[in-house]
């Protein structure tokens, strides 16, 4: 089974038909079902079980919620390579995902950012805006990152956040000395950290050409959001990235792929798209039925190289289906109901201040 | 139609669709603002001449209107409203029942009498009752209303208390509860056109903080409703010399003994979690069900799922958000895998009862979502509301006569500023101390006049 989802990471576009993702998928339910016995709980309750599964859009997607409230894994968390953790908005507890095979993870990772952000396959310098894996072990985007680094970096790649800062000053002096190309990675909120820094000290750069950048989610609980527009006009203005160079990526600290929304240095429409290994429903929000075609759902993701957790999460997403991927509309974890109520946050704002 | 109300001067407007209904809303600037301003103080020495039995004979009118349903402007809201909120028509027609049976004149008297004593000290000078002199009460020149967006009524409301305090009220409306608001001040001006006056229904972008900083600027007085970074945002705008009162949001449940446990009680708790898709600041989030009774805590669960489905036919829910639904979802599935478990309508998210032995509070995410945490005893309650003690506003109770006393001690020193029946939550009288604070009384400032 691992070897047809290495296969499946592997295959090339077109390539990946329904067949070997539904086999697969169908083989790796069973195993999910009898390993891991909260997730086997979740399908009992929602009247699904292996034998009466024949395609994998039947397979039940566990609300990515319970894995704040269990242990989501086929096998036992002491055999764990790493337990990535992420402080979701909607819940006290953390969301934690345990990995037990580094390999795969690995091949997941990087053929698919080769793909969109490195597409001639070149080793190249990259400036990452994140802590090291070593620094911040829980964290599943670091663990993204120290991959990348480790499969298409050169020497002189570095890590800029140390202790919980950002060398703003460092990474600006870096930049400005480049004669090669550079990938900047980071999350959208560093990155508007380090514009912040830049345009405070009146210091446009201007990247060597054939530089691209890379920036992932990552508002979530800071105090403003910048809308896409708006960051990529200020990625032109103080880094002179072109738009098609600036590509996003959308992952979970609950999965093992990555989307991407396009290829660096392509022109074209934006939308996420899945390497072969990742599917995704669009459900009506009331019904978890499939919406249809063009109506806005929440996203349901069947990620095969979560081996040993759970491949089908529903998500707290909101997206619509467009040309070979979809769009994003909002991440709704943790807005505030349109009733009288407070948010998780306010919440844990409380209890910090009564302590 | 328009989009807000403003007599007597003329704005400009921008053409927006809402929902298919085609809206004039008003294009503002901070120096338009303090025109607007200026003219409804002017217009607010014609109200304050006014006596305060004309103004409440004034406001008595309104609610006669509002409850005939023959009347234009309430076949409007029936129309509009359902399209514009989400909310269903029956909801609608409960609303504008509800709110006509509040103001009209006797519950409007009992409420000035209740915090003022005596109305007329609203009109002139009168002999104190203990001390010196005489003493007479003014509100404001002119109110800011920063109003809610989650309940129409509580917005009237706001607006009904500056209209007693002869106030003139510059109000900054949501853009997904203007209507009512704006039908109300209509109706105010169709009876007496020169005292509507005073009054303007507005909208504009949160964001556009220039305005609402040149309101603060223009007003003595400015109520401000809304969540905690609204708040936290609008506190820093407060000039000095303008008085705020603040109305953040907050969290209500219901309390229910061993003894009291049976169907009848999940019907009224039913009707609680019903009226207004639980937007309401009153709305149940939660009820604590004390076990060791002949029905158990998760029975009680179970007949409470039951009145919801009579609910949803007889006062059936609006529309529900996708964020809503997505959450309602989360907890649907994930319940279950912590030892809970979920009551849920039969299709979609028309309701969801959801037991829980974990006792801690939980938030719900609304649109009939309740939780139902069992205790062993009604004086473990207290600890597992200690995180949200700043937040608690109301308690539903269902507990027998000689164990109240405690359970009411308990709960008011935590910081819940009303206890009701279950089935009352929201219903509650105009003269409640809304917050735990006087509506009408914390308008006002009181002259002394010592003639001795």
């Amino acid at each position: 089974m691992r070897e047809k989802i290495v296969n499946l990471i592997h295959a090339k576009k077109g390539d990946a038909s329904e067949k070997p993702f539904n086999e697969t998928a169908l083989l790796l339910f069973r195993y999910q079902f009898d390993r891991n016995a909260v997730y086997r709980r979740f399908c009992l309750s929602q009247g699904k079980d292996p034998d009466a599964v024949r395609s994998w859009e039947e397979i039940p997607p566990l609300p990515v919620m319970a894995f704040k409230l269990a242990e989501i894994a086929c096998r036992p968390l002491r055999e764990a390579l790493r337990v990535f953790q992420s402080s979701g908005t909607t819940g006290r507890e953390k969301s934690r995902h345990a990995l037990f095979d580094l390999g795969l993870s690995k091949e997941a990772i990087l053929t698919n950012f080769g793909r969109h952000l490195i597409p001639e396959g070149k080793r190249i310098r990259m400036a990452i805006l994140t802590p090291s894996s070593e620094a911040a072990p829980d964290s599943s985007l670091s663990h993204m990152m120290e991959v990348v680094r480790h499969g298409f970096g050169t020497g002189e790649s570095r890590y800029y956040i140390e202790a919980g800062r950002l060398h703003s000053e460092r990474l600006a002096t870096d930049l400005s000395r480049l004669r090669e190309p550079i990938v900047l990675l980071g999350t959208s909120f560093s990155f508007v950290h380090f514009i912040d820094f830049l345009q405070a000290q009146a210091r446009p750069l201007s990247l060597p050409e054939g530089s691209r950048l890379m920036d992932t989610g990552g508002f979530k609980g800071k105090s403003r959001e910048i809308p896409r527009e708006k960051l990529s006009a200020l990625y032109m203005e103080y880094l002179g990235l072109l738009p098609e160079n600036c590509i996003n990526e959308y992952g979970m600290a609950e999965m093992t792929s990555q989307f991407y929304d396009g290829i660096a240095g392509e022109k074209g429409p934006r939308a996420y798209l899945a390497p072969p290994q990742l599917r995704t429903r669009i459900l009506h929000p009331e019904t978890l039925k499939p919406v249809r075609k063009g109506e806005i759902g929440l996203l349901a993701h069947y990620d095969l190289a979560n081996i040993d957790s759970v491949m089908a999460i529903l998500t707290e997403d909101l997206g619509r289906e467009t040309e070979g991927g979809f769009l994003l509309f909002g991440r709704t974890s943790g807005s505030p109901p349109k009733g009288c109520s407070i948010t998780l946050d306010d919440l844990l704002q409380t209890e910090a201040r009564g302590q | 139609m328009k989009g807000y109300y403003l007599s007597a001067l003329h704005i400009e407007e921008r053409q927006e669709e809402k929902q298919g209904i085609p809206l004039a809303t008003p294009l503002l600037s901070a120096s338009g603002l303090v025109e607007i301003s200026s003219h409804l103080i002017e217009a607010q020495k014609k109200l304050a001449a006014e006596s305060i039995f004309q103004i409440v004979d004034w406001i008595d009118a309104v609610a006669r209107c509002w409850a005939d349903p023959n009347d234009s402007i309430r076949q409007e809201a029936e129309s509009l409203l359902p399209r514009i909120t989400g909310d269903s028509l029956e909801m609608v027609r409960f609303t504008l029942n509800d709110l006509s049976k509040h103001l009209t004149r006797p519950v409007l008297l009992q409420l000035l009498e209740a915090e003022i004593g005596d109305p007329t000290l609203l009109d002139q000078f009168r002999q104190k009752p203990k001390g010196v002199g005489f003493t007479r009460a003014f509100g404001p020149r002119l109110t800011a209303h920063i109003l809610p967006g989650n309940l129409g009524g509580t917005a009237l409301f706001s607006l009904v208390c500056s209209l007693l305090a002869k106030s003139a009220s510059l109000a900054k409306v949501s853009r997904e509860e203007f209507l009512l608001p704006v039908l109300f001040a209509r109706s105010l001006e169709k009876i007496r056109p020169d005292l509507a006056q005073s009054l303007a229904v507005l909208t504009w972008e949160n964001s556009a903080i220039d305005l609402t900083r040149a309101l603060f600027q223009k007003a003595d007085l400015a109520v401000i409703y809304g969540g905690e970074k609204t708040l936290e945002a609008l506190r820093k705008e407060i000039p000095p010399t303008t008085r705020a009162l603040f109305h953040g949001h907050r969290l209500s449940l219901g309390v229910i003994a061993r003894e009291s446990i049976q169907k009848e009680l999940a019907e009224q708790a039913a009707t609680d979690i019903a009226l207004y898709d639980q937007r309401g600041c009153l709305s149940p989030h939660l009820y604590y069900v004390e076990a060791g009774g002949l029905n158990t805590p998760i029975e009680f669960a179970q007949l409470l799922a039951q009145s919801l489905y009579v609910s949803s036919y007889q006062l059936p829910k609006g529309t529900t958000s996708s964020e809503e639904a997505a959450q309602i979802q989360q907890l649907r599935g994930t319940l279950p895998l912590k030892g809970g478990k979920v009551f849920p309508s039969p299709s979609g998210v028309d309701w969801t009862v959801l037991y829980d032995p974990d006792p801690p509070f939980s938030v719900s995410p609304l649109a009939r979502t309740i939780w139902i945490k069992p205790v062993e005893d009604l004086s473990e309650i207290p600890a597992h509301l200690e995180a949200i003690r700043p937040y608690l506003q109301a308690v539903g109770m269902a507990v027998p006569q000689e164990r109240q006393t405690e359970v009411v001690l308990s709960l008011a020193r935590l910081g819940v500023n009303r206890i009701c029946a279950i089935g009352k939550m929201q219903n509650p009288p105009l003269t409640w101390h809304h917050d735990g604070r006087f509506r009408l009384l914390d308008l006002l400032r009181f002259v002394d006049w010592e003639n001795t």
